[in-house]
């Protein structure tokens, strides 16, 4: 025989269920929308550093002197010259008020126009023995004067700007 | 029901039609209220990211900005008028310079005061100036920022003690130190000329050198002449004369340096100041002329004045000295890191 009482469970069953999935849409979607963008924060915050570092370091110390200390680093681009580089950006870069010091890794390559008016690169610094190999690394970048060819590199001997890009990443 | 068997099917468990649908309707409406409310509160549950953005842009008012007035850092803050007329706290020596700071300007950065009597003093009131000028927003931010320059051990820090969440910048700057000096060598007095002589500057030559980095500020920051090759008693008789020429030549308006601050000071071997004279100088005595005296007594970019130094031995042979960029220099910026915490 039939009736209506089959129908009543069916008419709470779907208004249950509907409840349930525009439930489950508003938690998940109200959950993961923080995700990418503080992802995104932090980047900024490295590349932020990065450029900072590179400014300062590209800061000459007296309004007479020849040369910034970047500059010095690349223009004479010997092992002093690259030990001091990568002392000074790691001390500028890991450096915070309260002495803990950060772990910041970098590499650092060098962008010129070569004798065939082509552009090309060389690695001017790399961490010993340990390379990038993670994804959310930044960039940053600074054009830098020479006066002439850097004794170690390919580099074309005649005044110059060339592009510094430093690829800096988290350890 | 009374004589009705208890398991038999019915419909007294059942909800009638009317209901259902009037609770759906309810539920549906009741959803659709979530979801705009969720998004009215997209603002609370993105926290750390507007944390995030406020450390950041407070780490850029500081770092880029030189805060308004420029000049802020000469401002008498026991004032009320010089106090209100602060209204924005920025360190850096121009709006041309990013991250390149003045030390004058972090000194009263860092100089505060949590005292309710903070406004008669020269400090900063902590932590209200800090929200009102710097901070900004309507959300009552905590803060903590702390600086250290990287050749010392201990930062100059304002703010309380930061909960683990919080939005966080980092900045690398450089600080331009003040007090560009000179050296003035004297002579024996048996081979000096005159008992007195004068220093001479050009503010137009000095403010022509475009970078503010290297420039000598005279007007706002304090200049330091240092005498050297004292080889006998040797006394400055009086309180150095400024002497300020017209800008359109002629002669010279004199007038001694005040009492009061900011003032000309004469200093024996960089110590306590004369109180008296004539006070005996020796070597490393510095004419100490403090940081807003030449704005206090009207000068500008453009003044040319001599400073007089009297003594009473024959010990100068040069007239006038030249205070210029050959003659005189500039402490190299000093590397610092700046730390912004907001929660």
């Amino acid at each position: 025989m039939v009736n209506d009482s089959g129908q009543l469970y069916t008419i709470e069953g779907i208004s249950a269920g509907l409840l349930m999935i525009v439930t489950a849409y508003l938690v998940v979607s109200s959950t993961t929308v923080l995700t990418p963008q503080d992802v995104h924060i932090t980047d900024v915050q490295l590349e932020q550093l990065g450029n900072d570092a590179l400014a300062m370091m590209d800061t000459r110390n007296t309004y007479t002197g020849p040369r910034s200390p970047l500059q010095d680093y690349v223009f004479y681009d010997d092992s002093t010259n690259k030990s001091n580089f990568e002392q000074q950006f790691l001390l500028y870069c890991n450096s915070t008020p309260f002495g803990r010091m950060d772990d910041l890794r970098f590499n650092a390559t060098i962008h010129y126009i070569n004798n065939a008016n082509e552009q090309s690169f060389y690695t001017y610094y790399e961490p010993p023995g340990y390379d990038y190999y993670r994804e959310n690394a930044v960039k940053v970048s600074r054009w830098i004067y020479l006066e002439g060819k850097p004794p170690n590199s390919p580099v074309e001997d005649k005044p110059q700007i060339v592009l510094m890009e430093v690829l800096l990443w988290r350890a | 029901m009374k004589g009705k068997r208890s398991w038999l099917p019915d419909e007294e468990g059942q909800l009638s039609i009317d209901f259902i649908i009037g609770f759906t309707i309810f539920m549906i409406s009741f959803i659709f209220v979530i979801s705009m409310a969720s998004g009215l509160l997209v603002g609370l549950q993105s926290r750390t990211i507007d944390y995030d953005a406020v450390a950041y842009r407070t780490s850029v008012v500081l770092v880029e900005d030189p805060g308004e007035p420029r000049d802020w850092h000469l401002l008498d803050l026991t004032i009320p008028a010089d106090r209100d007329s602060l209204k924005r706290l920025g360190l850096s020596i121009s709006r041309l310079s990013p991250g390149l700071l003045q030390q004058q300007k972090v000194d009263a950065f860092f100089n505060w005061d949590s005292s309710a009597g903070c406004t008669g003093t020269e400090s900063l009131c902590y932590p209200d100036e800090y929200k009102e000028k710097l901070i900004f927003g309507d959300y009552p931010y905590s803060f903590n920022i702390a600086l250290r320059k990287l050749n010392e051990s201990t930062p100059l820090v304002v703010g309380g003690n930061y909960p683990p969440k919080h939005g966080y910048s980092r900045r690398v700057v450089k600080i331009k130190q003040p007090g560009a000096i000179m050296t003035m060598n004297i002579t024996n007095p048996l081979y000096g000329v005159m008992k007195t002589t004068n220093i001479s500057m050009e503010f137009s030559d000095l403010y022509g050198l475009i970078n503010p980095l290297y420039r000598f500020d005279t007007l706002n920051e304090r200049t330091i002449i240092t005498i050297q090759n004292v080889t006998s008693i040797v006394n400055i008789t009086s309180i150095p004369e400024v002497c300020v020429y017209p800008p359109e030549g002629g002669t010279p308006t004199c007038l001694y340096a005040p009492g009061s601050s900011p003032t000309i000071l004469v200093k024996p071997g960089g110590g306590p100041p004369c109180t008296a004279f004539p006070c005996q100088i020796v070597n490393g005595t510095e004419i100490y002329i403090e940081e807003g005296f030449f704005s206090r007594i009207g000068l500008d970019e453009f003044s040319t004045i001599e400073i007089r130094i009297a003594t009473d031995q024959n010990v100068f042979d040069a007239f006038p000295y030249d205070f210029n960029y050959y003659t005189a220099t500039l402490a190299a910026p000093e590397p610092a890191v700046l730390e912004v915490r907001v929660w």
